[in-house]
């Protein structure tokens, strides 16, 4: 029953999303946006709901649905298992409130139905991303979320946005044909001549013996490819242009749904697919981790200087994906729960700081950084949530950021420990340490460059001062700003964006507070596939 | 005998009459001849593939009762249905779905000839398919060739002549070349029947004599076709040939003509030579490696293009090398992906093409990327197929270019030695395809310039266009002679301007739609259902063509 379910709440989207762009143009004649954006939400949260059923109704058993055969034994497959429940509830839980969030931030544009379509096709393919109960499945996914979000980093459709999506295009379909290269593997030396995911992995391991570094080198270039959703060194940079979307893509596609399918992706066929027994202590290992610590340390500190709003938040989101991929690198049970908690923890935390920006962008048009001076006062609920965010990013106690950092380092320091004894060469036995000091300079630069954002929009004065000790000159602007940010009537949104905010602030705390239930269930998908 | 082992004969002699009857009738009727000879041939190659589907072996037919050494004759399996079902299928919508602009880029006076061109260019393809003799491949290779240029100058410009003679020079160079092969083969073997010759072919090799002569056939016979079909170092003539024919010629040369020299090379390289002896030559090695390097140097290429018809034929060329890299592969799983990706091509290069005349009509009949900026407003439908085969090009999964990359892949695996080679170069290959289609994909969901969508736009760049177009003729003529070129840079603006008369007629986005001829929407429907078919129900395909590979020796 449940299974035979499973595929509803993939396609339900897509087919939603595919009969408004059909109907696009009798909704902008007959000017029923605001009944379409009202049907749209209630279909998201119909959509969800579902979601939050089968997850209850499947609990952990999984009992799989193939939907058709694309080629041989490459079948699409839907399977819920615990993994699959977790990222598919997280997207399930954000969806509905950032298409809310959308509706007041897209009102003024003229080609909203075709905004909504995508936005709701996009929450089809992620679910089946989620859901993917094999690996060509979820490389099915994968592509057609490149190509049901293309549209969306273009709807601007300015020349910067054309660029954008161009770079965001052939990174995500260059990374798709790597991932390629490792799926075709995959089915080669599969140990059950599928591609379904399997805890500890599938691989044949006599001829995983044989060809050994074959496989791994296919490996290396399977998490690079992969790797490019999630935006790893070499191939990140079709993020922080992709900034010119509208916010709620932004902020829902580029820091929850396309990036965490990426490293969902990546996760998915480290532990269910290669298995870490084959790939712990070998070269790849050291590789896809140093490429991890690499992308941290580079994207914190570009973050710092990155002056445009979006940008920097984009940046730092680039520094904090790779969290989760060092997490997924350390091939352990505890890296693959801690790289989950900080999914879930990013997700929130990311998804409120963008959200936040967004709202600055669309009430005030400001997008850099230093024009936000005393914005605390004049949008008191938004900068409220920011800063919970801000705190969160940075890995304060009480904030969910702080338990995700806390067990990565915890499961770094594991690692270290077992490779101590010489499992994992010279390289082995230094990396996870380093990783453990580049977590903790990201969280400075975090601090760094979330906190001078929130020190600006509540003390403007500060800045000034700070100005005018180095030598410049004062001229009382301070004072101006702050009683300007006070004298003003309060700007923040209407409750379709503080909502989100609000909600997502609440979560960051109760994770950070009370995160036993959270990682007791996590730890348990990490002790069947670690 | 049943009387279905008739119909590949009358296959190719029903295309042939209707090209010799076409001559005498007008251009209306040689059109109606030529689609009902398409459909005929087509419905006749059906029941070939069933019948021996239903048998599970080849045939062999003798033409007129004559035995073996002497006589000509026609082998039918599998694998020769299927090719002939495909690539009938695919003509017939060509043709279809270019019969409006065919009707505009022909003069009225020779509509007839382009159609007999049509009608040989069938027959000859079947043949090459459905021979069994070496000297008659040879024949119908020369009436493709000449076929083929009647198409490529039907349109009469002074590009598409240049392009003829190019064509004319390399294909007279491949089919010299495949002439001096079967010579040699006939000196040494004493055979032109392909049955015979191998047999021929294996004495020889188990003698261990003639073993440089035998190198020397494999080698000419390969590059020879290799020139025809435009394999990477002798790919000069593609470019222009495919991008200035008349759309229908651009689609049936590109998706059909150079995959019936493949064909042909496939069948020379089962049945003559021996998979074996091929592979052991390393003839087949050097095929592989052009086939790589075709496969990058041919997207590159297809990256540097501001012309879209360019970029498609350089394209071409690109998967020209895919096949040949699955034949080089030198395993049966690789030629399975060969002959896979032959169809699949066919399939979404025909799309290709048709579709992108109709982005073309709704711009000006103007080609390049600027000109074509959100033109997939103006004429939905065909943008829709350009996305299609875009897609199914990259390698979209669920679309026929999946599958085919796939079979690269899997097959990849039976050959250690190129493994990785052919697994990077896929993946490399997929991102330059990404590049060159996706980039004019975004092109053509972009609004124009002046920040409008469909049809408004229509009229101004029209306008604009023509505009721009007069003035450099006119800075040309100040340098040429001034009546002459003056009375250029007129037609030329008044060429231009007339769709935005057009444009200005009708409003709404329906009217654009309306501007697809009938003809045309079903083609694209259908190339796209095709599509659809080739990525979703591979399997059977799959599967018959590794029964009639099995049959194909």
């Amino acid at each position: 029953m449940y299974d035979r379910l499973l595929a509803v709440p993939v396609f339900l989207p897509i087919v939603a999303g595919v009969a408004l762009l059909a109907m696009n143009g009798w909704i902008r004649r007959e000017k029923r946006e605001r009944t379409m954006q009202w049907l749209v939400e209630a279909l998201v949260l119909i959509n969800s709901l579902l979601v939050a059923w089968l997850i209850a109704g499947c609990g952990g058993r999984s009992g799989s649905l193939v939907l058709f055969r694309l080629y041989g034994q490459l079948t699409v497959m839907f399977r819920m298992d615990r993994m699959g429940s977790f990222f598919a509830g997280l997207v399930a839980f954000l969806w509905p409130l950032a298409t809310l969030y959308a509706f007041e931030y897209m009102e003024h544009d003229e080609r909203r139905p075709a905004f909504f379509a995508f936005y709701t096709i996009s929450y089809g393919v992620t679910l089946g991303v989620a859901l993917a109960g094999n690996l060509v499945t979820m490389y099915v996914f994968y592509e057609m979320l490149t190509f049901a979000t293309f549209p969306l980093v273009m709807h601007p459709m300015t020349t910067e946005a054309a660029r954008a999506t161009r770079q965001y295009l052939y990174y995500s379909i260059g990374g798709a044909a790597f991932a390629f290269i490792g799926l075709v593997t995959v089915l080669a030396y599969s140990a059950t001549g599928t591609t379904g995911f399997v805890p500890g992995g599938m691989l044949d391991p006599a001829a995983a013996a044989e060809h050994r570094n074959l496989i791994l080198f296919v490996y290396v270039l399977a998490f690079f490819g992969f790797g490019v959703k999630a935006a790893v060194f070499p191939l990140h940079d079709w993020l922080p242009k992709a900034a010119v979307a509208p916010t709620p893509v932004t902020a829902l596609l580029h820091a929850v749904a396309v990036v965490k399918s990426g490293a969902f992706a990546v996760l998915r066929f480290t532990y269910f697919s290669f298995g870490t027994a084959l790939l712990r202590g070998t070269w790849a290992q050291w590789i896809v981790m140093a490429a991890a610590l690499v992308t941290i340390t580079y994207a914190s500190t570009m973050a710092v200087k990155e002056v445009h709003f979006k940008r920097r938040l984009a940046y730092s989101t680039i520094s904090n994906l790779s969290y989760i991929l060092f997490g997924a690198s350390m091939m352990s049970p505890l890296g693959l729960a801690a790289a989950l908690i900080h999914l879930l923890a990013h997700a929130f935390m990311k998804i409120s700081a963008f959200f936040c920006a967004g709202a600055v962008m669309h009430h005030t048009g400001k997008n850099y950084i230093y024009e936000l001076d005393g914005m605390g006062y004049r949008m008191p609920v938004t900068f409220a949530c920011f800063t919970v965010s801000s705190l969160s990013l940075m890995g304060i106690p009480l904030f969910a950021g702080f338990i995700s950092k806390w067990s990565l380092c915890e499961a770094a320091l594991s690692l270290g420990n077992e490779m101590g004894g010489g499992a994992g060469g010279a390289v082995g036995r230094v990396l996870p340490y380093i990783g453990v000091a580049v977590i903790l300079y990201s969280a400075l630069m975090t601090g760094i460059y979330m906190l001078s954002v929130v020190v600006r929009a509540y003390f403007p004065g500060v800045v000034q001062q700070m100005k005018e000790a180095v030598g410049g000159g004062s001229d009382g602007k301070a004072a101006v700003i702050v009683s300007q940010g006070k004298s003003e009537a309060n700007q923040d949104p209407s409750w379709l964006m503080l909502l989100p905010l609000v909600i997502f602030a609440v979560v960051i705390v109760a994770v950070g507070i009370h995160a036993g239930p959270v990682l007791r269930f996590l730890a348990l998908i990490g002790g069947e596939a670690g | 005998m049943s009387f279905v082992q008739n119909f590949p004969f009358f296959s190719i002699i029903i295309a042939m009459f209707s090209g010799i009857v076409s001559s005498v009738l007008s251009g209306k009727k040689a059109r109606a001849v030529s689609i009902t000879a398409i459909t005929a041939t087509t419905a006749l190659s059906a029941f070939v593939l069933a019948f021996c589907l239903r048998t599970g072996q080849s045939y062999t037919y003798m033409m007129g009762h004559f035995p073996a050494p002497w006589g000509n004759e026609i082998r039918a399996g599998v694998l020769e249905g299927l090719t002939a079902l495909l690539f009938g299928v695919v003509m017939f919508l060509s043709v279809v779905g270019g019969l409006r602009y065919t009707e505009e880029d022909v003069e009225p006076s020779k509509q007839n000839l382009f159609y007999i061109m049509i009608d040989l260019m069938l027959s000859s393809l079947l043949a090459l398919i459905y021979t069994n003799d070496l000297f008659t491949a040879y024949v119908f290779v020369e009436i493709n060739t000449i076929a083929g240029c009647g198409l490529i100058m039907m349109s009469q410009t002074g590009r598409s002549l240049t392009a003829a003679i190019r064509y004319m020079v390399m294909s007279s160079l491949g089919s010299g070349l495949f002439l001096i092969g079967l010579s040699l083969l006939y000196d040494v073997t004493g055979q032109l029947l392909m049955s015979p010759a191998k047999e021929a072919v294996a004495r020889i090799v188990a003698d261990g004599s003639y073993q440089i002569p035998l190198l020397v056939i494999v080698a000419v016979v390969s590059v020879g076709l290799a020139i025809k079909s435009g394999l990477f170092p002798f790919h000069y003539w593609i470019p222009d040939t495919y991008g200035y024919a008349t759309p229908t010629a651009s689609a049936v040369l590109s998706g059909l003509v150079s995959k019936g020299y493949i064909f042909l090379l496939i069948k020379f390289f089962c049945r003559v030579i021996g998979t074996e002896n091929a592979v052991h030559s390393h003839i087949i090695n050097a095929l592989f490696v052009f086939g790589v390097a075709g496969m990058m140097f041919g997207s590159l290429r297809a990256i540097m293009q501001t012309d879209t018809r360019k970029m498609i034929a350089y394209s071409s060329v690109a998967q020209i090398g895919y096949i040949y890299m699955g034949i080089g592969l030198g395993t049966q799983a690789g030629m399975i992906a060969a002959i896979f990706h032959i169809f699949s091509h066919g399939a979404t290069k025909a799309l290709l093409f048709i579709s992108c005349v109709g982005l073309y009509k709704a711009s000006g009949d103007r080609t390049d990327f600027l000109a074509l900026r959100g033109s997939g407003y103006r004429n939905r439908l065909a943008g829709a197929g350009f996305l299609i085969g875009a897609l199914s090009m990259v390698g979209f999964p669920m679309l026929a270019g999946f599958i085919s990359k796939l079979l690269f892949a899997t097959s990849a695996f039976a050959s250690p030695h190129k493994m990785l080679i052919t697994l990077i170069a896929l993946a490399v290959s997929t991102v330059l395809n990404a590049i060159y289609f996706l980039r004019l994909l975004i092109g053509l969901y972009r609004p124009t310039k002046s920040g409008s969508f469909g049809e408004l736009a229509t009229e101004e760049r029209g306008g604009r266009g023509g505009e721009a177009e007069a003035g450099r003729s006119a800075k040309l003529a100040g340098r040429k002679s001034r009546g002459e070129m003056a009375k250029l840079a007129d037609r030329k603006s008044n060429g231009s301007i007339k769709p935005m008369e057009k444009g200005a007629g009708q409003h709404s986005g329906s009217a654009a739609l309306a501007a697809n001829p009938w003809t045309m929407r079903i083609a694209i429907v259908c190339f796209i259902i095709l599509n659809l078919i080739l990525g979703l129900f591979s399997q059977p395909i799959v599967r018959a063509i590794t029964d009639g590979l099995a049959m194909f020796g």
